[in-house]
């Protein structure tokens, strides 16, 4: 049962019951921003499944031609769910969790690093 | 000897699980891998009941995931949930990645229980967005109560796409289309991801499409350390060569459940077992009527699979030669 007011364009959203799933522990909703515009998530889930949810499915674009890319196999492996997170490209959406006020962006080609040079590259 | 032997379990799934439980039990010290953050592998995105093959009914899949993960536990294993095995090297040293470090091990013994990975089916459009893997479908309805799309297409037709048909209605999706054809016949279209399938001269407009069509032991780790490959199509394909103890010849490497061939959850955690005491057994701690009483406990499954294994040979191409 999907509640009908939230769903998108392409029927996606969220399934509230089940009738051999118990109910997910309640994790906190937070809102983060996918290119600017305000996502709901729960926290814990992969920043994929509450993109997915709430009709997003391009995450980026191939570095040649600009073909889009969503998600493909939800466990890490296939690369086509990598966005920037603030400001650092190449994160695997369905690997990372959402936490409130993350700022995820659509990962143009190979991207951009933007965030903060990590320790072990500085002299 | 002033401390137990050492074993490394890759994997956290229902055949990883088991094989710590055993191995614990009688004395190993026992360290379990799981790239993925919770452990219990197939299982934790599972929607219908699992038969444990013990007699006693289905099981739920968080129930049977929690049993495992705590009887893993409390035979004294450590667990350790997102931390990938990256590699095995020149004299069985292991590559592990946890969250911002890595770092080297060396265990008396390894068993791989790495599960499976789904197969692709490459096909005019396949890349677009709403594409995904038969697993990837699971992860997103059962672990993560998310519709990706309303109407969906399953490519494939053996029972792997039968049991993403229930949990995709169970999930209140509908099923517009399932079956299989050769790629070629295949198309599908869409401005931001998929709008339309065709399958020859049909259309269909879908949302979704979930690629079903068999899954396939994850070799990897088995060949990088040596083992041999060989094709059995009653396994789901390549697997690695291993002996009635579960052994690839001439490695110190065991291996169980999916990785050892495509199965069901109960053989999965039955191979789990076996393999946990024959790696113990290799190390001194067990011995060989513990392992027979393990393999014909292990059900019918468990035999036959035996029998598939001793009928191969190796591949005259292998990954790593």
């Amino acid at each position: 049962m999907v509640e009908d007011d939230q769903t998108t364009a392409h029927g996606a959203g969220r399934i509230t019951e089940h009738a051999l799933l118990a109910p997910l522990q309640t994790a906190a909703i937070e809102s983060f921003f996918f290119d600017g515009v305000e996502v709901e998530g729960r926290v814990g889930e992969p920043i994929a499944a509450a993109l997915l949810a709430a009709g997003q499915r391009i995450f980026r674009t191939m570095p040649e031609y600009g073909d889009p890319r969503g998600g493909y196999c939800m466990v890490g492996r296939c690369s086509d769910c990598l966005v920037v997170v603030n400001g650092v490209p190449g994160v695997r959406a369905c690997m990372s969790p959402v936490t409130g006020g993350l700022h995820v962006q659509t990962q143009y080609g190979l991207g951009e690093f933007h965030g903060d040079e990590p320790d072990w590259l500085q002299g | 000897m002033s401390h137990p032997p050492t074993i490394l379990i890759v994997g956290g799934g229902p055949a990883g699980l088991s094989a710590a439980a055993a191995a614990a039990e009688v004395g190993a010290s026992v360290m379990l891998c799981e790239e993925q953050p919770t452990p219990g592998g197939q299982l934790i995105y599972r929607a219908q009941p699992v038969d444990t093959g013990s007699g006693g009914g289905a099981e739920r899949p968080e129930i049977l995931a929690k049993r495992l993960v705590e009887a893993a536990l409390s035979a004294g294993a450590v667990l350790k949930p997102g931390v990938l095995v990256a590699g095995r090297y020149g004299d069985g040293e292991i590559l592990l990645v946890g969250p911002g470090r890595t770092w080297t091990v060396t265990p008396d013994a390894v068993i791989l229980a790495t599960g499976s990975t789904d197969l692709p089916f490459p096909f005019p459009g396949a890349t677009s967005p709403g594409v995904f893997s038969c697993r990837a479908v699971k992860i997103l309805l059962n672990q993560w109560r998310v519709l990706p799309g309303r109407r969906f297409a399953i490519v494939g037709a053996g029972a792997d796409a039968e049991d993403l048909a229930v949990d995709i209605l169970l999930g209140g999706g509908e099923v517009v289309w399932s079956g299989i054809a050769p790629p070629p016949l295949f198309q599908t279209w869409g401005r931001d991801g998929v709008e339309t399938l065709s399958i020859g001269p049909s259309h269909f407009e879908v949302d979704v499409i979930a690629i079903a069509v068999g899954r396939q032991a994850d070799f990897a780790l088995a060949a990088m350390s040596g083992a041999k490959l060989g094709f059995a199509p009653e396994l789901g394909g390549w697997i690695p060569i291993a002996d009635d103890r579960m052994q690839c010849p001439e490695q110190a490497i065991f291996v169980a459940g999916d990785a050892a061939g495509i199965g069901s959850v109960a053989v999965a955690m039955a191979e789990g077992r076996l393999t946990g005491l024959a790696a113990a057994a290799s190390l001194g701690l067990t011995g060989a009527h513990v392992l027979d009483e393990a393999r014909e406990a292990g059900g019918a499954e468990l035999v036959w699979r035996g029998d598939v294994r001793r009928g191969l040979e190796p591949s005259h191409v292998q990954p790593f030669t």
